[in-house]
């Protein structure tokens, strides 16, 4: 077996688990390093929060393992777990305890300081502790999740798991979480972020892996990404709308080297093409003779969104 | 080899770590005397034991059938304390969805189990109790004495008929997806159960159902509850076939729930 390195938060080996026949998670193999807020990208249903349960030793295994913090999740789970803080998407809560209780109650499960002072540091950290002694079930869907960050941070994990943290969250309620997260990355804690939000990807992970059908498709820094897919062309074009036909369309998907040709929601054509080589002059050509008045062709800088798309279809 | 010992090492962690039982006890027993289940089985004996002594004060009948009666009361209520109390305890916090959040903690599938199973017996124990006192200190006055022997061994009997029910009905809540399944599970294997006698008597013409029946009744719960409550008063040799019967129900339940939240939960292999 290969070498343990030092500097990493998570390392799959062969990670796969396999339910009732179906390869939810197949065989994926990557690296976390140390400190790193790290995203992990995925359609619904690619095996992203298979993985991460995986991770955080609430399922076992198929086959493969992972080592968190060097500890095996296979035969050094209780240690896992005292090292992850896991958050889980829509985390349950106790509705009749306070938020003080509710600490408390996980401090107890975790066998950490559970005085009133750390408790109330904890609320103090995630903004709840004006609320510290309502009852959770008055609360609104983001101070819950609050609260649950609270929960993970408890045993001051090394490794922080976050499931979706926003879903469901309103604007605002986001925007807490987010800048909460965006907070703890800072102070050095190894976050493994477990979305389908590019935006929030783009603004706080600083490395990104990409699963689809339970496989892992791209890994590299969101930069890196984009730059890996520029060599797909995507063109934008913008056009008066007087000459914008659907015959024009076709004109352009019939060329050789176009993927894929559509307008977007600004009404602008987006051409894909299969090729590094400048193609805009052959374009533009094809679009005067089809009638069209070009207002500007160029080439589009990719989003993350396009790097998603790209990898997971 | 390798898998061997992983095997045997999750079982360990899982099965045999128990530290985290007092935790989840006191947080059960806290939401269960905030909730208004235990106060009403509470009231319930009170009622019935009051009921009791009104009667001794009207016909005398001396104190063993009435220890005997009261004995039978709380063995009754037992069975549906037991069901009550244990139907929703591991499946209510899947729909809660705090099972997770538990499970991230290194906390065993016994702990929860265990934790659980304990702060039931701790209510029943409570209810024993005040409920002792209160037919002590009203008996006393009433029918001039307790006999002591009786009412403890009946009392310690639903302590049994208790941790038997309560074992089955975990059980069946760590099987359950929902509260409401767990519910209707639970319920129609104790009714089942108490229907077996009804059941004999409307098939006794009928050999083959009545094999069945026969075999059902040798594992039914009610049936060694009634074995050792009624033998306590008629001194029947038939008394510890139903306390191992009743044992039997404690070990190979509570053992099916901690194994059942273990694999479900992850915890085993």
């Amino acid at each position: 077996m290969p070498e343990l390195r030092d500097d990493l938060a998570v390392e799959c080996r062969g990670l796969t688990k396999t339910f009732e026949g179906f390869r939810a998670v197949d065989g994926i193999d990557f690296e976390v390093e140390k400190g790193m807020v790290f995203g992990f990208l995925g359609p619904n249903g690619a095996g992203k929060t298979t993985t991460i349960r995986m991770l955080s030793c609430l399922i076992r295994p198929t086959s493969g393992t992972a080592f968190v913090w060097g500890h095996d999740i296979l035969t050094d789970y209780m240690s896992v777990k005292r090292t992850v803080g896991y958050l889980p998407e829509s985390p349950g809560y106790y509705p009749e305890m306070t938020p003080v209780e509710f600490l408390r109650y996980f401090a107890r499960l975790f066998r950490v300081d559970k005085s009133r002072e750390k408790i109330e540091e904890s609320l103090r950290r995630v903004g709840l502790y004006e609320e510290r002694n309502l009852i959770v079930r008055s609360f609104s869907l983001g101070m819950r999740q609050r609260l649950n960050i609270a929960r993970t941070l408890l045993h001051d994990p090394k490794l922080l798991v976050l499931d979706e943290p926003t879903s469901g969250l309103d604007p605002r309620g986001t925007r807490e979480v987010r800048q909460l997260i965006l907070d703890l990355g800072e102070t050095g804690k190894t976050i493994f972020l477990c979305t389908h939000l590019l935006p929030e990807v783009e603004m706080i992970c600083e490395k990104v892996g990409i699963v689809n059908r339970g496989r892992l498709v791209a890994m590299d820094t969101p930069d890196n990404l984009r730059r890996g897919i520029s060599a797909a062309n995507v063109i934008t074009v913008e056009l008066l709308p007087d000459g914008r036909t659907d015959e024009m369309l076709r004109r352009v998907e019939s060329l050789e080297w176009v993927e894929s040709a559509r307008f977007d929601d600004d009404e602008r054509m987006i051409v894909e093409s299969n090729t590094t080589v400048e193609k805009r002059p052959e374009l533009a050509k094809v679009l005067v003779e089809s009638g069209a008045q070009l207002l500007s062709i160029d080439l589009k800088e990719p989003t993350l969104e396009d790097v998603f798309m790209s990898y997971t279809g | 080899m390798k898998s061997m010992s992983l095997t045997k090492r999750r079982i360990r962690n899982g099965i045999t770590d128990l530290t985290s039982v007092p935790v989840i006890m006191a947080k059960e027993l806290t939401d269960q005397f905030l909730s208004l289940r235990a106060y009403l089985m509470a009231t319930i004996a009170f009622i019935g034991i009051s009921f009791f002594m009104w009667i001794q004060t009207e016909i005398p009948m001396g104190t063993n059938p009435i220890v005997e009666m009261v004995v039978n009361l709380m063995s009754l209520l037992g069975l549906f304390f037991a069901v009550a109390f244990s139907m929703d305890s591991i499946v209510s916090e899947r729909s809660m969805r705090t099972m997770p959040l538990i499970r991230s903690t290194p906390v065993s599938a016994s702990s929860i189990v265990l934790g659980k199973y304990a702060s039931i017996m701790v209510i029943w124990l409570v209810i024993l109790g005040s409920s002792i006192l209160y037919f002590v200190l009203g008996g006393s006055g009433l029918v001039g004495g307790v006999s002591w022997e009786k009412l403890l061994l009946g009392y310690a009997s639903t302590v049994l008929v208790v941790a038997a029910v309560s074992a089955l009905s975990i059980f069946i809540s760590s099987l359950s997806s929902s509260v409401k399944s767990s519910a209707l599970g639970s319920l129609s294997v104790v009714f089942g159960f108490m229907a077996l006698s009804v059941a004999r008597q409307l098939f006794s013409s009928f050999e083959s159902v009545m094999d069945i029946l026969d075999v059902l009744r040798e594992v039914s719960v009610i049936r060694h509850s009634s074995m050792v409550t009624e033998q306590i008063f008629s001194d029947g040799a038939g008394m510890w076939w139903g306390v191992a019967g009743l044992l039997i129900y404690v070990v190979v339940f509570t053992l099916g729930a901690v194994i059942v939240v273990g694999l479900k939960e992850g915890d085993l292999p």
